[in-house]
């Protein structure tokens, strides 16, 4: 690897760095990456294939990252791919003719049966909503054939992820990407989104929390043990400020304040507060417009990331701009519907907004879906002009406010409990042999198996 | 007897159980007072789309407003059905190819059918070609486009064209809604009309349908 490179992965390391010690940084970072189905359709490739191999990608990845100015991986990667969903007949994602991944309106849980998913939730998960969910998972309706299916999954997706792996590697060595902070944050999810989004639908959830409250608010209550366990930092001895617990925010701005401040925030608020008092930082996509919800954002955690979309950005800066991180947020329309000298002028608007006192991480609002909605000339002279105009002189300096998990108290957790979850000592009582060797490994497999049911469900 | 005003906020507030004890009551009674229910309803969801506007309401509201109209139109049906000579007649409304929003469709579904007309709802992303089919062969000269994703909007201009190149372009009147539609995309779509508030859609669509009885 070359000494210029790895003085430009030092540079970039270092200005990120600077944001999440509470310090000014020498120029604002860029975090701007482009999913798989932009980078193909840019290229002329068809997503279709490329999903399946990614390493289809690399030419036009590496075309793209010599062009753009990004700070992170232009090649971001993709969640939904049609490996996982098509081998498990998922019917919560599927892909459009063109190879556009979608999630259509789902329903794997009844509103009567919020009894059931409170009385064990992860057990919900496994007999309700999988089978629901997964047409190849579904013993009734697929008897003897549904183990294969599974097999097949993981054999294929841990092929396609070590193209992605191998594709990504040869970017972060050609073009000095930071390392990838050590994966110590858990996968976040707020009770109430997770209910909403595949178990009773966006819909569903909107009608229950009038006319099903009570049960709805004893509901977020029971998977709470859950949600925490997913989310939590894996290794609480090493706790790394420089990762996050991630989480989309989504039914916050579509209930009314009532809602919001009864049913949704309270679960979301202490799982916060919990991880809080562990010294783990969280960062969250705040979805839509959250204007008149500043106040309750402003009481989390200082030094908390926002990512945002249609929150006013001159509201946000001065309401939140001290206390926390902020990112994102540059339409990406712009890319689209200005001219070179247009978007040149309008970044240099949203710096004079974003960049005062640091603490600020462009990027956009939304991802691009398709290639349709990135004029890449643009995009090259929005990163440019970030780079150029986004300086500052006094790199380095003290700035925002700092974090202190002395003031967090841990909440009174109940342990987590299913009759598919197994502790080491019921482990033990039935494979009394098992030797202490084997105990983390086990547990960990426990861990792996609930966090991978779970996902299925997001 | 019930008491249309009590009706009329109780919509607008959102209080279903009022709302559906009202419209039980004027069934029990033989259902002779189902249109002046119906227009309350319709008056309530009125003031739902204003709070919505003014920033009180939200989206779930919205959602909650339409399941409510949606039972007390099912409840009243029978009643409504009997005195079907006063009706607007048919129209179609589905939410276009490519999309799978249906909220604000049913929403407007629920709002059109209060206002007495009978609507075709052809469900979620409906290509053009199914939307002309079901218009010729049901006789339906209002056609309501509904779609929410940037994508929709090529979607109805499609199924503008698919009605000039069946020739039947100059028998239907064409509206589109949904959250990308404004009077420029409405310009490019090549539709009769747009709307994105409830009220605007069933006073311009009952104004066609009144013109051509
Ligand atoms: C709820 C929702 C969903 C639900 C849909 C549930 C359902 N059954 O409809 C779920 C979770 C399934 C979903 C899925 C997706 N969604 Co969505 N979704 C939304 C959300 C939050 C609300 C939409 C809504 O229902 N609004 C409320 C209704 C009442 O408003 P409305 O539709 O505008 O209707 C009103 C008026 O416009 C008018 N009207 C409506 N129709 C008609 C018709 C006529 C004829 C007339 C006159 C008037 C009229 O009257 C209505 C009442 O006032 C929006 C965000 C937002 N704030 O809008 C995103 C949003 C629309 N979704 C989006 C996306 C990208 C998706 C997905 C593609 C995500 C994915 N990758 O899987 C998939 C869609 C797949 C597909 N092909 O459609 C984007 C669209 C971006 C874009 N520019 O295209 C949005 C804007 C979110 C965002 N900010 O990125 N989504």
């Amino acid at each position: 690897m070359s000494q210029t490179v790895e003085a430009i992965r030092r540079e970039r390391t270092e200005n990120t760095q600077n944001i999440y010690d509470d310090k000014i940084p020498a120029r604002v970072p860029i975090s701007v990456s482009l999913a798989p189905a932009v980078i193909a359709g840019y290229a002329g490739i068809d997503i279709r294939a490329a999903y399946w191999k990614p390493s289809l990608l690399k030419e036009p990845a590496i075309k793209l990252a010599e062009m753009i100015g990004s700070d992170a991986a232009i090649y971001g990667g993709s969640i939904y791919t049609p490996v996982s969903s098509q081998t498990l007949r998922s019917i919560n994602k599927v892909m459009s003719s063109t190879g556009y991944m979608q999630h259509p309106n789902t329903v794997c849980m009844e509103p009567d049966e919020y009894d059931e998913l409170i009385a064990d939730p992860y057990a919900f998960i496994i007999e309700k909503c999988i089978p629901r969910l997964y047409k190849s998972l579904d013993p009734q309706s697929n008897p003897w054939k549904n183990i294969l299916p599974l097999l097949q999954e993981s054999q294929l997706r841990a092929a396609v992820a070590r193209e992605d792996m191998e594709l990504r590697q040869e970017l972060n060595e050609r073009f000095g990407y930071p390392a990838p902070p050590r994966m110590n944050g858990g996968m976040g999810r707020v009770a109430m989104d997770w209910l909403a989004d595949q178990l009773r639908s966006f819909s569903g959830i909107c009608i229950d929390v009038r006319r099903n409250r009570a049960k709805l608010i004893e509901a977020l209550e029971a998977i709470y043990p859950m949600i925490y366990k997913i989310g939590v930092a894996k290794d609480l001895n090493n706790i790394d400020r420089y990762s996050s617990t991630g989480f989309q925010l989504h039914m916050a701005t579509y209930l009314r304040e009532k809602d919001f401040a009864e049913v949704w925030l309270p679960t979301w608020k202490r799982q916060v507060e919990d991880y809080a008092s562990l010294g783990m930082r969280i960062s969250a996509f705040l979805e839509e417009d959250w204007d008149r919800l500043l106040d309750y954002v402003y009481e989390l955690p200082a030094g908390s990331v926002f990512s945002f979309e249609k929150t006013d950005a001159k509201l946000l800066k001065e309401k939140l701009g001290k206390k926390f991180i902020l990112s994102g947020g540059f339409p990406l329309q712009h890319l689209t519907q200005c001219t070179k000298d247009e978007i040149i002028g309008k970044t240099k608007d949203w710096l004079d907004i974003m960049a005062p006192g640091g603490r600020y991480i462009f990027g956009f609002d939304k991802g691009a879906i398709t290639h349709h909605d990135v004029n890449v000339e643009n995009l090259i002279a929005v990163c440019d002009t970030v780079r150029e105009y986004g300086t500052y002189d006094n790199p380095g300096a003290a700035t925002g406010e700092a974090f202190d998990k002395s003031i967090f108290k841990h909440s009174e957790l109940p342990q987590f409990k299913s009759k598919y979850y197994k502790t080491w000592e019921q482990y033990l009582a039935e494979f009394p042999y098992t030797p202490d060797e084997a105990r983390s490994m086990v547990m960990q497999s426990e861990d792996a198996m609930l966090a991978t049911m779970f996902s299925m469900t997001c | 007897m019930i008491d249309l005003a009590v009706l009329r906020t109780a919509v607008g507030e959102l209080e279903e159980d009022t709302v559906l004890a009202l419209i039980d009551e004027v069934m029990a009674a033989g259902g002779d007072e189902a249109q002046g229910a119906m227009e309350a309803c319709r008056e309530g969801l009125g003031t739902v789309g204003d709070l919505f506007e003014a920033g009180e309401y939200f989206v779930s509201d919205l959602i909650y407003a339409g399941e409510i109209m949606n039972q007390a139109i099912g409840k009243l049906k029978p009643a409504l059905l009997k005195s079907a000579g006063e009706g607007l007649g048919k129209m179609i409304l589905c939410t276009v190819e490519g999309d799978l929003h249906d909220i604000g469709k049913n929403i407007v579904r629920a709002m059109l059918e209060a206002a007495g007309f009978e609507v075709l709802d052809l469900g979620i992303d409906v290509s053009p070609a199914a939307i002309v089919e079901a218009a010729k062969k049901e006789e339906v000269s209002i056609i309501g486009l509904s779609g929410v994703l940037t994508l929709a909007v090529t979607s109805m201009k499609a199924t503008v064209d698919a009605f000039k190149e069946a020739g039947m372009r100059d028998n239907v009147h064409i509206i589109i809604g949904g959250n990308p539609v404004n009077e420029v995309v409405c310009g490019s779509v090549g539709a009769d009309a747009w709307a994105v508030n409830p009220q605007l859609t069933v006073s311009t669509c009952r104004a066609w349908a009144e013109e051509s009885r």
